[in-house]
């Protein structure tokens, strides 16, 4: 059977009763899905009994009209037919992410969530992984449509255990034990599976619908094309998706329907669970959670893209554990911290649809905030991390099985040396094209000398060009190859002085990699550059600028 | 030279840019002649001393001037002496200094060794500045191409802007050196097309020129092209600017013909040949620009140019012997507005020829009328 999934981080507007019983979500999620196949039967059955009762009726069952009738019903039925219930959706199941951990591997960890369990009362799952994402969740492999119990998995996501305290991932993971607890994980394949059939149908009739419609521009085009050859005039007609496109619609109508009705459910859901937290982690430390997540969700991505990723076309990763690891480092910077700190007090106010299957976040934190206090200490708890026996290891294994394979053949650096390598790897490209026009493999400082007494304009030309560069003559072709070559001399300049140490890519937490040198020579550099790509090139201003800060260039080989 | 010609001296690179290639191919053509009663009918070119089809030049408004091909290889050549003298020869005739530097900026935009040595030996000299301004506005406009938007790539539009940042520069400078001169400010026209200049910043500029020369062809030809809607106007402020120059134009002055090439502009973007050529104010402002046009001294720099267009106007409004008279005049040449906004120029050129020879035939080859 299918697996329900219920992220932490969604969306509710009231308070939940969780009142409707197992049996009458059940019953809904049943006739919603019955639903969707009496739909699509009904469309081919309507069809159908039109053209029985043309062909008992008509006194010319076979005549022209009759057969185009038959015709247009076939056509119609034809996709309803195709995409509903003869293409295959692929496996039902996805197979689960992350890393699994088992108890013995994660003794505090499993202990943590079994403790839970028993305080809410509900059965601990059967599987615990770790995964990437700034996210947690559950799903169970619900049998007889849900009505019998299955196997119990639980997700959690790394970022979320380096990013809160032990008290705040307690909120998390009670929040999920919750489901678990109001057995909406048990339905959750049926849900699952009224969904993924809907989205299907939509998503294949909508696609037929544009690849039609596609065809049919290609159609017009070639059409008005040739009009237009003839030197007639054109007016393009609008392609439309044909018969797809309206089938899509009645489907798409439909879903909205499923998904309202669902959604309500889910919403219910979402803020039942999130009680089952307030009970078991405390008022405070699951609003904080709640505050945390969309913010840790962000800072994750920025991580991952000027952190961990940043040498990833390059070839280059961090350490192994420290791809996602390397986050801890971030939000310990004091300068990120107090950034941070303000992110969490605003909480996005997001749209809600009447389909968003959780209430906003907004709502269910002030849902929270405005219970009663507790009584419970302020959260002293360390981070969640601390749960975590080997964190590197375990945190390198998660890595290994959630990167992309390619992954596997890059080099794994430790952060000052990943900063440096990856600096140098963005400026080598324009480098490595001087090298080439100027036909000699030479260090950098020394091709440099070459260019600030060579032909530069000749070498310039031989750097590689578009097409309209590659058309161009004269002074157009000079303007063309202004840029690209002071974008290479800039590149080789950066090789030559960090050869030199006297510049460098350093890694900082509280800002992006930057680029370290001497202030008087960040700031004579763009000038002295220019100075070299003008009509009447001058090497003399970047020689003296570089032999100032202490790189003497070589004079040229000959 | 072409593209020069075509827009009356000066660059007028970028002003032919707007006609993009999209619309040169969607237009194909207007030999939607309409077909002449009886079917179809040749006639024969020499009856009407029309040189024939193969004979025609379709590079050029007119035949080539001898001095502006002595002075384009004397400037290749590095000989910047005489490309100054060309130029300053047109003294206080703003308009033919516009048309000059024309022919200078577009050398100069290919190779302006010319130009560096002009101004090693002589650091201030207003013409030369002028001349650099000028042929970074051509460069300008060539780096980014002739083709729409979509078909213009980052590299171009970055090279295009940043060359005419320069250009804007370098105008400012050759206004400083000559403060009589409209040409610095004329040349900024284009600039500010390219980087679409508001109204109010247009209509400062334009306070520049008509103070230092109210009735200057090219510089009224090159702002028409701002006020169309294909740059920064509308059809109203196109021909509410073309009909306020004519108006203000001396009696006989070749610029009484600017509205022509607003109708055609219009016509062009609208595809609404017939309706456009009916109007009293159409057919009024093609006898104006006819009468100004039999007057001008032959030989003006200007007369070749508005001929062309004068001719495309008086065989839509049918008036077919003055039509003819014109295509007589014109020779074997169609290099110019309106045919080089097709991309079959010559053939719309031959079709409008033979409209006016037929037209001209079926009212029974009445005389050209008295001025």
């Amino acid at each position: 059977m299918g697996s329900s999934q219920q992220p932490v981080t969604g969306t509710a507007d009231h308070l939940p009763t969780a009142g409707i019983g197992l049996l009458a979500r059940g019953l809904l999620a049943l006739a919603l899905l019955v639903g969707f196949y009496l739909l699509a039967l009904g469309i081919v059955g309507g069809l159908l009994t039109v053209d029985v009762l043309l062909a008992v009726d008509s006194a010319h069952p076979f005549g022209l009209g009759g057969l185009k009738v038959y015709a247009l019903s076939a056509v119609l039925a034809y996709p309803v037919l195709r995409t509903v219930f003869l293409t295959r959706r692929g496996s039902d199941t996805e197979p689960p992410q992350g890393w699994p951990v088992s108890p013995a591997e994660q003794p505090t960890l499993w202990a943590r969530v079994r403790q839970l369990a028993q305080e809410s009362g509900t059965r601990a799952p059967d599987e615990v992984r770790l995964v990437a994402e700034a996210n947690a969740q559950v799903c169970e492999d619900g049998r007889l449509l849900g009505l019998l119990p299955g196997r119990r998995r639980m997700e959690l996501g790394v970022p979320l255990l380096i990013g809160l305290t032990a008290a705040e991932l307690d909120a998390v993971i009670a929040h999920e034990l919750g489901h678990f607890g109001n057995r909406d994980t048990r339905l959750g394949g049926l849900t699952h599976a009224g969904r993924r059939a809907l989205v299907h149908t939509v998503g294949a009739l909508g696609e037929r619908a544009a690849r039609n419609k596609a065809a049919k521009a290609a159609e017009l085009a070639a059409l008005a094309a040739e009009r237009r050859a003839k030197g007639k005039r054109v007016r393009t007609p609008e392609a439309s998706g044909g018969v797809d496109q309206v089938l899509a619609r009645i489907f798409t109508a439909y879903a909205r329907l499923y998904f309202t009705v669902s959604s309500a459910v889910s919403r219910r859901q979402e803020l039942a669970a999130d009680l089952a937290a307030v009970k078991l982690a405390g008022r405070d430390a699951t609003a904080s959670a709640l505050r945390r997540l969309p913010v840790l969700d962000s800072v994750l991505d920025y991580y991952l893209g000027r952190y961990a990723m940043i040498g990833w076309e390059a070839g280059l990763l961090p350490l192994p554990g420290q791809v996602y690891g390397g986050l801890a480092h971030l939000l310990a910077e004091p300068a990120r911290r107090e950034e941070l700190a303000r992110l969490e007090l605003e909480v996005p106010e997001a749209e809600q649809g009447p389909y968003d299957s959780h209430p906003s976040l907004a709502a269910r934190i002030a849902t929270i905030e405005a219970l009663p206090p507790d009584g419970r200490p302020m959260d002293r708890s360390g981070p969640a991390l601390g749960l975590l026996a080997f964190p590197e290891e375990t945190i390198a294994r998660v890595e290994a099985v959630t990167l992309r394979p390619d992954s596997a053949a890059m080099s794994r650096l430790d952060w000052p040396e990943l900063a440096r390598l990856t600096g140098r790897a963005r400026h080598a490209a324009g480098a490595g094209a001087l090298r080439q026009a100027v036909g000699l493999d030479l260090p950098a400082a020394a091709l440099l000398a070459e260019l600030t007494t060579g032909p530069i304009w000749e070498i310039a030309d031989r750097l590689p060009k578009s097409p309209q560069a590659g058309a161009a003559t004269g002074r157009v072709a000079r303007e063309f190859a202004r840029p690209v070559l002071r974008t290479a001399l800039s590149d080789l300049v950066l090789i030559a002085l960090a050869d030199a140490g006297l510049a460098g890519w350093d890694v900082s937490w509280a800002q992006p990699m930057r680029l370290r040198m001497p202030d008087a020579l960040a700031q004579g550099l763009p000038a002295a550059v220019d100075a070299l790509v003008t009509d009447t090139p001058d090497g003399q201003p970047l020689r003296a600028l570089l032999a100032d800060a202490g790189l003497n260039l070589p004079l040229a080989p000959r | 030279m072409d593209l020069l010609s075509t827009l009356g001296g000066g660059t007028g690179v970028i002003a032919i840019a707007a006609v993009s290639a999209y619309r040169k191919s969607r237009r194909a053509q207007r030999a939607a002649a309409p077909a002449p009663a009886g079917g179809v009918r040749t006639i024969n070119n020499a009856d009407y001393n029309f040189p024939p089809g193969n004979e025609i030049d379709t590079t050029r408004a007119a035949a080539a001037d001898p001095e502006v091909g002595a002075v384009r290889a004397a400037a290749l050549a590095g000989d910047w002496q005489t490309a100054a003298a060309y130029l300053d020869a047109a003294g206080s005739d703003w308009d033919l200094r516009w048309y000059r530097l024309g022919v200078l900026a577009d050398v100069a935009s290919e190779d302006d060794t010319f130009v560096k040595a002009w101004q090693a030996a002589l650091p201030n000299d207003p013409s030369a500045a002028l001349v650099h301004a000028d042929a970074l506005v051509a460069l300008a406009g060539k780096l980014r191409g002739a083709k729409g938007a979509q078909h213009t790539t980052r590299e171009q539009f970055d090279a295009f802007h940043r060359v005419l940042a320069e250009s804007e520069a370098a105008c400012r400078r050759a206004a400083e050196l000559a403060p009589a001169d409209p040409s610095p400010y004329i040349a900024q026209i284009s600039i500010a097309m390219g980087l679409g200049w508001s109204h109010e910043r247009f209509q400062a500029l334009w306070a520049e020129i008509v103070s230092r020369a109210p009735f200057h062809f090219g510089a009224h030809r090159s702002a028409l092209q701002y006020w169309c809607a294909k740059w920064r106007g509308s059809h109203e402020l196109m021909h509410e600017f073309a009909r306020q120059a004519a108006a203000s134009a001396p009696p006989g002055d070749l610029l009484v013909a600017l509205p022509l090439f607003a109708v055609f502009e219009q016509e062009y973007k609208d595809d609404n040949y017939e309706e456009v050529y009916r109007l009293p104010a159409t057919a009024a402002a093609v006898d104006a620009a006819w009468r100004a046009v039999v007057k001008a001294p032959a030989g003006h720099h200007r007369l070749p140019e508005v001929r062309h267009m004068l001719a495309y106007a008086l065989e839509a409004v049918g008036r077919y012997a003055e039509a003819v008279q014109q295509f007589q005049l014109i020779g074997p040449f169609c290099g110019a507005v309106p045919w080089t906004y097709y991309n079959e120029r010559l053939r719309v050129f031959g079709s409008c020829r033979a409209r006016s020879a037929v037209g001209w035939e079926d009212a029974g080859r009445p005389p050209v009328p008295q001025v």
